[in-house]
This record gives C-alpha cells, structure tokens and sequence, in this order.
C-alpha cells in the first residue's frame, strides 16, 4: 500500500509541476492495476464468497444472516416451491399474504425474477427474486438498486446451491415441530396436526413471554402416558417435540434431544441464535 | 392440613414457594414469601395449565400431569391434583428439578386426599 501512495504522490507531484515530464505509461498502468487489485482486495474481505459458500454449507440462516447485514435489509427469508421458509434471517418470518402475494406475481408472471415493493414515507420496502424453485423476500428501509438486486442474486443463487437439504425433509424418530413467533410452521415431523401444534405452542410462548420475568428457556408438558413435550424456544423459532423419559431423567433426555434437533435442523435454526437466559441466572421472580 | 403439606414442601431445596389453586384460578392454600403475589401466579399458572392441556391433547400425548416453565429467573412447576385444582411451585433457576419432582408428586396426592 506504501508503495501505491508513494506512486501516487510522485504522480500527482509531477502533475503539479507540470506535463513536460509525464511518466512512462508503463509505470501509470502498473500503478493504476495495483490500485484496482487493492482495492478488489479490500471489497472481497467484505463478504467472501468462497466463505459464504462453506458458511451456507452448514448453515443456510448464518449464511443469509451475512448477506442481509452485507446488503443491509431487516429481514430476510427463503422458501421453497411449496411455501415453505428453508433459512430465514432477522427479526421472524413474513406476513403469510405478503409470501403468498408474492408468490402468486411470480406464478402469474412466469418471466418475471424481481419484484420490488416500494412503500411511501417511511414504510417497509420488500424485494423479491426468484432463484430457480426458491424465492427469497427481504425488508429493507432502502430502495435497492439494479447493482444491489445483480449482486445479491448472484449471492443467493450461490447460498441455495451450497446450502444441504432443507431441515424439513430430515427424517429423525423423534416428534417435532418447528413454528416461528407468529405461529407458522417452519418445519414438522412424526406429526399430524402441525399447523394446530405451531398455533398453540407459538400462543402459549407468546403468554409466557408477556407474564414470565426473564427469558423462556424451557416449557416442558408431561403426561400420565409418560410422554413429555418439550418446547425449546430460539430467537427466531420454537421447537417443540416429544420424548418418552422418567420424571427422574426428563430434563437431562429433554436437553439431549434439544442438541440432537438442532444438529439434524442445522441451516433452518441458528444455533448462535439461542436466548441467553441459560446464560444469566438470578433470583426467582413473583411469577417465576 | 394443606398449609402443612405445602410447608414442608417448602423446605425442599430450591422451592421458593407454593400454593394451591382451583381450576378457576382461586388460591385454595398458600405458602408463598410475602413477595410473591400468590394471586397473580395463581391466575397466570391457571391459564397456562389450561393452554398446556391443549396441547398436549391436540398431540394426543394424553392427560397433563406436569408443567415446568424454566426460565432465566426462576422455574414454575404446576401439578394436577385433580381435575379442580393444582399445586404451583416457584423455585429457584437453579434448584434440583428432580428431587423437586418426586416431592411436589408426593405432595399433589397428599393435598388430594385432603381436598
């Protein structure tokens, strides 16, 4: 970098003294390259696309965490065909009408890869794009311009490709569902009724939030069949699902099928996401 | 006498506090710190039994016996004792949930028979 400036002064040095002795252009070119190189170099540490690769490879949501604080929308998802979020990022998912708006523009558009949504004054605006089967939705405060939507398609078409499988199709014994605060599935198995379960976890988690002094970490129902269903809530999504234990074993079986789901969901839940209250104990409240 | 069961019950390690309460959210007996106010857990600890019955019924899981809610603060466990009433425990974050456990089942049959 030195180097560079040192070029530059002695350019601008000359300039200053006048055209009569110009630098060979050899020496300009040499100059103008380097500065360039640098300044692809200082661009490219920004958001790293061999990195972003392996990041979406094990993690789709920490993937799209990167390029929503790279690009800087609020909120970001992905879904599949079937509606359905395969990584999602910030602050929950969307409005199910605005996905399914959306959704609808692309099938009714079949040419169509971009939509914008502008909002007047200072309301949300939403931009769409729709990579192969997947449609990614991200809320930004800004207007996005054609170099932001070129750049970010490439980075999406990128992180869908790495990213594994969606969670959604991970075959595991144990019951579960996994819902978002406003009460939609995100991901299910082993259950018939997910939408009913997501519906009253979400209602139930929402209660104890208003009520409960301190942050939820567990929620955990058990039943005169021995069976108890537990709910763990991330900063995104809860997950609820079912384990057959003694009274006596319970909680340390409720926490190892907690490590193990979040293991075979890795790329729909962000294990960094997880509330802190495990992390800050203190003395009981009036309501617990 | 419930206040006995519930006393002793108190001295478990970890336990804060517990109470009886009916099915509509009325305290029937009481053992609580004079910082708690035992109707206002009564009331929350009511709905949230209620909601929790749900789900599990919704799951098909069978009848609730138990509810722990953990949180950063402190634990709250409710225990059927019948179909009108439950036993509330408030307890410490870190209190031994399984020796707790064991007490508060021992104590919910304790109360039934006296109901």
């Amino acid at each position: 970098m030195a180097r560079i400036v040192g070029k530059f002064k002695r350019l601008f040095r000359r300039g200053e003294e006048g055209t009569e002795e110009r630098l060979p252009e050899e020496e300009a070119r040499e100059v103008r390259e380097e500065a360039l190189q640098r300044a692809l170099q200082i661009a490219s540490k920004q958001l790293e696309p061999d990195e972003l690769v392996e990041t979406a490879k094990r993690d789709m949501s920490k993937a799209l965490s990167e390029l929503r604080e790279y690009f800087g929308f609020e909120r970001m998802v992905v879904i599949d065909r079937d509606g359905k979020p395969i990584g999602m990022s910030g602050g929950g998912s969307f409005e199910t009408e605005l996905i399914e708006a959306l959704r609808s523009v692309f099938e009714a558009a079949e040419t169509a890869d971009t939509i914008i949504v502008s909002s007047e004054s200072e309301g949300p605006n939403y931009l769409a794009v729709k990579i192969n089967d997947s449609i990614a939705i991200c809320e930004t405060k800004t207007t996005p311009s054609d170099a932001d939507i070129f750049m970010l398609r490439n980075d999406l078409s990128m992180v869908i490709e790495s990213a594994s499988l969606p969670a959604s199709t991970e075959e595991t014994d144990t019951p579960y569902v996994v819902t978002d605060r406003q009460g939609l599935v995100v991901a299910s198995s082993g259950v018939s009724n997910p939408d009913r379960i997501a519906a009253e976890v979400s209602r139930l988690a929402d209660f104890l939030d208003e009520h409960l002094v301190g942050e939820l970490e567990w929620v955990k129902l058990t039943t005169d069949s021995g069976e108890t269903l537990a709910v763990k809530p991330y900063k995104d999504v809860l997950v609820a699902f079912v384990v057959e234990s003694d009274l006596e074993e319970v909680d340390e079986e409720c926490e190892k099928v907690a490590k193990s789901l979040a293991s075979s969901l890795e790329g729909l839940i962000d294990l960094t996401a997880e509330t802190s209250a495990s992390k800050s104990k203190a003395k009981p409240s009036e309501e617990g | 006498m419930i206040e006995k069961v519930l006393a002793d019950l108190n001295r478990v390690d970890g336990v804060h506090g517990s109470l009886v309460v009916s099915s509509d959210g009325l305290i029937i007996a009481e053992a609580v710190p004079p910082d708690i106010d035992s109707e206002v857990v009564g009331a929350i600890a009511t709905t949230v039994y209620g909601s929790g019955e749900r789900v599990v019924d919704e799951m098909d899981l069978g009848e609730l016996e138990q509810m722990l809610i953990e949180s950063s603060e402190g634990k709250v466990m409710i225990i059927a004792i019948s179909d009108e009433a439950t036993l509330v425990l408030i307890t410490d974050p870190d209190a031994n949930l399984g020796l707790i456990r064991l007490r508060a089942q021992e104590a919910a049959e304790e109360i039934a028979k006296q109901l």
